[in-house]
């Protein structure tokens, strides 16, 4: 090779890999070469391995996103199905007893007037019933109003005071708004569960591009590091849309559960 | 009231509209117009001219709030001459107090179980149509008995509370009266301590009070 150096090509299935420029002296030692090609190598194969690792945590994690998108899609749809179908179903009966108890008048048969009334308080638990499934499955307030007034709905039914502190301005993307929802739920529950006698703070705001959900209460703390079902469940779906759950509970210092939501405004 | 309470209803579930035009027809209303879109209802109340627009919450397109919309296109456009009532098959204090807050004149937020109560019903609507307000009884429960830190709410005797709910209902104090099988001037005096306890400014007529009510219970 012109220039004094010489050129060692190295290849890997027949295609080029690498290319090692040296002193043509080098050749003279043919066991450092083969070291040296070695080294490259590897490094050069340990380098593509971690593209391809890469890669494919970036494809995981699109898919895991793409997951809990459709689990979302299916909770809202479903939701939607009982309103349109059972629900109504009930509400049109109630009408009907609603009118025959009506036609029926205050000298109508007394026994008659016992049975359609007692019809009538069964299809107004069902219908009671019904919506408190549905709100488990997907809040329409969620869908309908946002995240703020939904939160909002879930401290009204609390069975331990919760104070909020809510900072949200706009609406979120439909998955980050979901999963900050789920987490409040399962929080607030958890609270009533463990923690008995005591105030929960439900605090939201954003941040540098991230949702910062945080549940605390002032009970007894102590709660066993290792999350419960619920909350696990609610820690991958976190992770699954980029974001992180923490839970500090030291002994008679409370609870606190923060969830961190990378909010992404280019997908919805 | 000699002529009959004029309404139109919207709800894309056609059995449930033809349910409520028949228990409102065989209570003496006269349905006027029936629909099945948000947009179609606000043309239809400007050829009609009801006395009351009964709207579903949720409506096509979207099924997310299209008929809080349309309840508010019609409220500012009629300015307190059509009453509007939103129904919903489940409640949520936000829509109550957004519905009763951008209301001119009779509003009304009521589930739709209420409707199968028929007098009831009627009587809500006819209390719509006369510019009062109804709330839904369920969202002043969720209001009333919410669990709090101790507060200016505790210091309400049970009557009190009663009372309270009542006027978040929208009820005047003849129905409070009636309700409770109290006095008039009981009613007044319960009131004046409850407005005294949560320390709220005496409202100037109804609308307004079931407004404050609501407002206070709500923050």
């Amino acid at each position: 090779m012109a220039g004094g150096r010489a050129l060692t090509l190295l290849e890997r299935g027949g295609e080029p890999l690498a290319a090692i420029l040296h002193d043509p002296a080098l050749l003279d030692d043919p066991g450092l070469v083969t070291s040296v090609a070695t080294a490259v190598r590897l490094a050069v194969e340990n380098d593509r391995l971690t593209q391809e690792v890469k890669a494919q945590l970036a494809e995981v994690r699109a898919s895991r996103t793409r997951i809990v998108e459709a689990t979302d899609a299916e909770r809202r749809r479903f939701e939607r199905d009982i309103h349109d179908g059972a629900q109504q179903r009930l509400v049109s009966l109630s009408f009907a007893i609603g009118r025959a108890r009506s036609r029926l008048g205050s000298d109508g048969d007394p026994e008659l007037a016992r049975t359609l009334a007692d019809a009538s308080d069964e299809v107004r638990a069902a219908l009671a019933e019904l919506r408190e499934l549905a709100r488990g499955i997907h809040p329409a307030v969620l869908t309908q109003a946002g995240l703020g007034p939904a939160v909002r709905s879930l401290a009204e039914r609390s069975a331990v005071p919760a104070d909020l502190d809510l900072d949200l301005d706009e609406r979120l993307p439909a998955a980050v708004e979901a999963t900050a929802y789920f987490v409040v739920s399962e929080a607030l529950a958890n609270v009533a569960k463990h923690a008995g006698d005591c105030t929960a703070r439900v605090s939201i705001r954003e941040s540098a591009g991230t949702l910062i959900v945080d549940i605390a209460d002032d009970g007894p703390g102590g709660a066993d590091p290792a999350l419960g079902s619920g909350l696990r469940g609610l820690r991958d779906r976190v992770e699954a849309i980029g974001g992180e759950l923490t839970v500090v509970s030291p002994a008679g210092l409370g609870t606190r559960i923060e969830a961190t939501i990378p909010i992404s405004r280019g997908e919805a | 009231m000699t002529e009959p309470v004029r309404v139109v209803i919207a709800d894309d579930a056609v059995l449930l509209r033809e349910g409520v035009a028949r228990i409102l027809a065989d209570e003496g209303f006269e349905v006027v117009g029936q629909c099945g879109t948000a947009q179609a209802v606000l043309s239809l109340v400007r050829e009609a001219q009801p006395d009351v627009a009964i709207v579903d919450i949720r409506m096509p397109p979207t099924y997310t709030n299209e008929g809080l919309v349309a309840a508010s296109s019609i409220m500012s456009e009629f300015g307190g001459k059509v009453g509007v009532l939103v129904l919903s098959q489940y409640v949520e204090t936000e829509f109550a107090l957004r519905i009763v807050t951008e209301g001119r004149g009779g509003v009304g937020y009521l589930l739709k179980d209420r409707v199968a109560d028929v007098g009831e019903f009627a009587d809500s609507v006819r209390r719509v149509a006369k510019g009062g307000s109804v709330v839904d009884p369920e969202v002043v429960s969720l209001l009333v008995n919410r669990r709090r830190a101790r507060g200016p709410l505790d210091e309400l005797s049970e009557r009190e509370r009663e009372v309270l709910a009542l006027m978040a209902e929208g009820r005047s104090n003849q129905a409070i009266c009636e309700r409770l099988f109290i006095t008039p001037k009981t009613v007044e005096a319960h009131i004046a301590s409850i407005f005294s306890k949560l320390e709220l400014l005496p409202a100037a007529d109804d609308h307004r009070r079931v407004l404050a009510v609501l407002a206070y219970l709500r923050q």
